[in-house]
């Protein structure tokens, strides 16, 4: 694949929830590989919805491209395989009752034999630097333990894109730091929902934002801040 | 009202494992049919949610409180199977993790609590809902799932050869019933409260309505649950009641073979009458109630 | 709120997750064990007090040597065992004031060491490992599921119950009845949404939640020895009982 055909390309993306509020409005958005971009954007502006239609798990209407092929029913697990998500509650995502299992689970699912799996899911405990907690239970460990344990959880299957949502919600300000410091070395592309502007800003030279289920705004990050007033 | 070990006689924990085993497994196969890809994820949730309301303190006033069993509100969530599997993970791990309860004993407690308590809480709910008396329908079904529980549970323990006296005896059924009422009106609270945060979670249940019938299902189980308990209190009533009707010969051939063969030391014969005549007191109860709603089916669709 | 419990519990989790031999065996057959023993104990024939003293003090020896052979604390596990008080204390005291204190020592002395029992069995065994066993067994893959996943969430759920009550008594509200209520509404409303919050980052990681074990369930002769201990022990138990 050419560095200069998108990783994520989004043309006329159009979602009404069940109520019939319009969610999203037509977006159009690109994404190329190894880029970083922020999206800021008023709660309930579209951001999060926008981003559960990359990888399916919302349907509306447009087009979407991940990393070259066409969202569909047929390409919807090679997909998921490829993005890593990363929620905003790590207790939404770490269901398994150890951390070793939990981090092994995205292998595992992606049919690793289990030693292979089990050495993924260690390596990836390593680079974020809890390889000492993978016997314990996630309900024992800190916010911020939990939201790494997710995070390696990720990285373990291997993902080429990562999204965050909000993923530094429930972080004290030495765990954002050090969330900060593991994001700044990943090589991944990287989409990132936050209200922490001076998160965003560290990590991405892009910004997008979002009003009322459109993309109204596309360019560097200080730019769109000052020019909607975000910080 | 989760018995521990030590308490039941052997047949009667034993018997209990064969008829709930099987029950369960019955239940978690109709869950996987009736609920969708997400059912593990929402059960499991909505289990965690049930295990901890039940630690939750309803004032009484005067220093007391009560809890929620939340059978009923799991059940009209859920529907029965997905609700009877959850409830029988709540009790699992209260035995397993708490010792609420014992691991032999608990085929009993599955039987009470998962089981017959949370069948005896869909059906009024399951007559009632849609209509202008669906609160009615939660309020009875956490009276009679609470109720049926308890009836269940002292007769157990009475068969077993655990005595009550008259005094005891009533003061435990008062108990109950004060429970009873209480979780209905939790239960009503509880969905009420529910209703303002997220209006129609609590959706009737698909072909709800003939409400005489599934009412009548669910007094049936009240009702077959008290006779049991009568019957196993006052073995010699129930056995005058056999031989007036003419079943009191096969009760006697019934017990007589097995003392005939062996020579059996333990205590057998006594509560071999009682388990006997409860049995009898609910089987007899529990056909009439289906008899009559047959009977009734039959003559409505008519 | 039972908030002292969830601590007792997180004692019980650790212990689980110790290496010492007991720890070691396959959990079918410690789950098999500890039945075999909890028939014993339940079927003990103790009719004189003799005889349910020498049962009670086998089954004492035996579960003191297991939890010391566990590297657990004998006594701290034997003092668990008492959480069957409120229910046994009130049937014993019953049988005691009407004239028969067998009766009553016997159902205290059979639920405290069944209680016991099952004590043993859960500090020597992680809870996932008790689930793979018993699904080996025949318990169907989607209860097993379930009760992993009650575990799991129930101390999310806790939190959130000890969040609301303290923002509530902060707010100056007392315990009502209808406070008490709404609680419970918006925990379920919060725990029905967290559900869903759940099962989408399940298809975000691709799968169904099947709980897959890292370390297979293998079965060992040492295995076979410890249900022959405790089929022993059983007997032992079953016949010092009765003695006259």
């Amino acid at each position: 694949m050419s560095h200069h055909q998108p990783i994520v390309e989004v043309r006329g993306l159009r979602f009404r929830y069940e109520d019939g509020t319009e969610a999203l409005r037509g977006v159009d958005f690109m994404v190329h590989r190894g880029e970083r971009v922020a999206l800021l954007g008023a709660n309930g502006s579209g951001k999060t919805t926008f981003l559960l239609h990359l990888n399916g798990i919302l349907r509306g209407a447009g087009f979407i491209e991940v990393c070259g092929t066409e969202l569909a029913d047929s390409s919807l697990k090679s997909i998921r395989r490829k993005i890593g998500f990363l929620f905003q509650d790590p207790d939404d995502q770490l269901f398994l009752p150890t951390v070793l299992e939990d981090v092994a689970f995205g292998p595992l699912e992606h049919g690793c034999p289990a030693e292979e799996a089990i050495r993924r899911a260690r390596a990836a405990l390593e680079r974020v630097g809890l390889q000492a907690e993978a016997a314990r239970a996630p309900h024992r460990l800190s916010a911020g333990q939990r939201q790494r344990v997710a995070l390696a959880g990720i990285l373990a299957a291997e993902p080429e894109i990562l999204v965050l949502d909000e993923p530094t919600t429930h972080l004290d300000p030495p765990s954002r730091a050090a969330f900060l410091a593991l994001l700044e070395g990943l090589p991944q592309s990287l989409l990132l929902v936050s209200h922490d502007v001076a998160f965003a800003a560290r990590l991405a030279k892009r910004a997008v934002f979002f009003e009322q289920g459109q993309i109204v705004a596309d360019g560097p990050i200080d730019e769109i801040v000052r020019r909607f007033g975000w910080a | 009202m989760h018995i521990p070990d030590g308490f039941l006689a052997a047949p009667v924990w034993g018997g209990l494992w064969v008829v709930s085993a099987p029950a369960v497994v019955a239940a978690t196969r109709r869950a996987q049919r009736d609920l969708d890809e997400s059912k593990v994820p929402l059960m499991g949730v909505l289990g965690a949610f049930v295990f901890a309301a039940q630690m939750v303190n309803f004032p009484l006033g005067a220093g007391t409180s009560g809890h929620l069993l939340g059978g009923t509100l799991l059940a009209a969530a859920l529907g029965p199977a997905p609700a009877i599997v959850v409830m029988t993970a709540i009790l699992t791990l209260q035995a397993l993790i708490f010792q609420d309860g014992g691991l032999l004993a608990l085929g009993a407690n599955l039987f009470n609590m998962a089981l017959v308590g949370t069948l005896a809480g869909y059906w009024p709910w399951k007559a009632l809902a849609g209509g202008r008396f669906a609160r009615a329908g939660l309020f009875a079904g956490g009276f009679c799932s609470v109720l049926v529980c308890a009836l269940l549970c002292l007769a157990e323990l009475s068969v077993s050869g655990v005595h009550f006296g008259a005094a005891a005896m009533s003061l435990a059924l008062g108990v109950f019933l004060v429970n009873a009422i209480l979780e209905g009106l939790i239960t009503v609270a509880v969905a009420a409260s529910l209703d303002s945060i997220r209006p129609g979670w609590l959706k009737a249940p698909a072909g709800a309505g003939q409400p005489v019938l599934w009412l009548l299902l669910g007094f049936a189980t009240l009702l077959a649950s008290a006779g049991f308990l009568v019957a196993s209190t006052h073995p010699d009533g129930v056995q005058h009641l056999a031989q007036v009707t003419g079943l009191a010969s096969h009760e006697r051939m019934l017990f007589k073979a097995p003392l005939a063969d062996y020579e059996i030391a333990l205590p057998v014969s006594a509560w071999i009458r009682k388990a006997i005549a409860g049995l009898s007191g609910l089987l007899l109860t529990a056909a009439a109630c289906v008899a009559l709603a047959r009977w009734i089916g039959r003559w409505r669709s008519a | 709120m039972k908030s002292g419990t969830l601590r007792r519990f997180r004692t019980l989790e650790d212990w689980s997750r110790g290496g010492s031999w007991l720890h070691r065996r396959d959990p079918r057959f410690k789950l098999l064990s500890a039945l075999v023993l909890l028939a014993a104990i339940a079927v003990a024939p103790t009719r004189s007090f003799t005889g349910l003293l020498l049962a009670s003090a086998v089954g004492l020896a035996i579960l003191f040597m297991a939890a010391v052979e566990a590297g657990l604390p004998p006594l701290s596990i034997l003092a668990r065992g008492w959480v069957v008080l409120p229910f046994t204390g009130v049937f014993a005291l019953l049988a005691w004031l009407e004239g028969n204190p067998h009766r009553a020592a016997t159902l205290l002395a059979k639920s405290w060491l069944s209680a016991v029992t099952v004590v043993v069995l859960m500090a020597t065994t992680p809870l996932d490992r008790l689930l793979a066993g018993m699904q080996s067994l025949g318990v169907p893959p989607l209860l097993a599921s379930v009760v992993q996943f009650v575990w799991r969430y129930l101390h999310v759920a806790l939190d959130q119950l000890r969040r609301m009550q303290v923002a509530r008594l902060a707010r100056g509200g007392e315990r009502r009845f209808v406070f008490a209520a709404a609680t419970v509404a918006v925990l379920f409303a919060s725990s029905a949404a967290r559900a869903e919050r759940v099962h989408r980052a399940l298809l975000a990681r691709g799968g169904e939640a099947h709980f897959l074990l890292l370390e297979p369930l293998r079965m060992r002769p040492a295995d076979w020895c410890l249900l022959g201990g405790a089929l022993g022990s059983a007997l032992l138990l079953t016949a010092s009982g009765g003695w006259q």
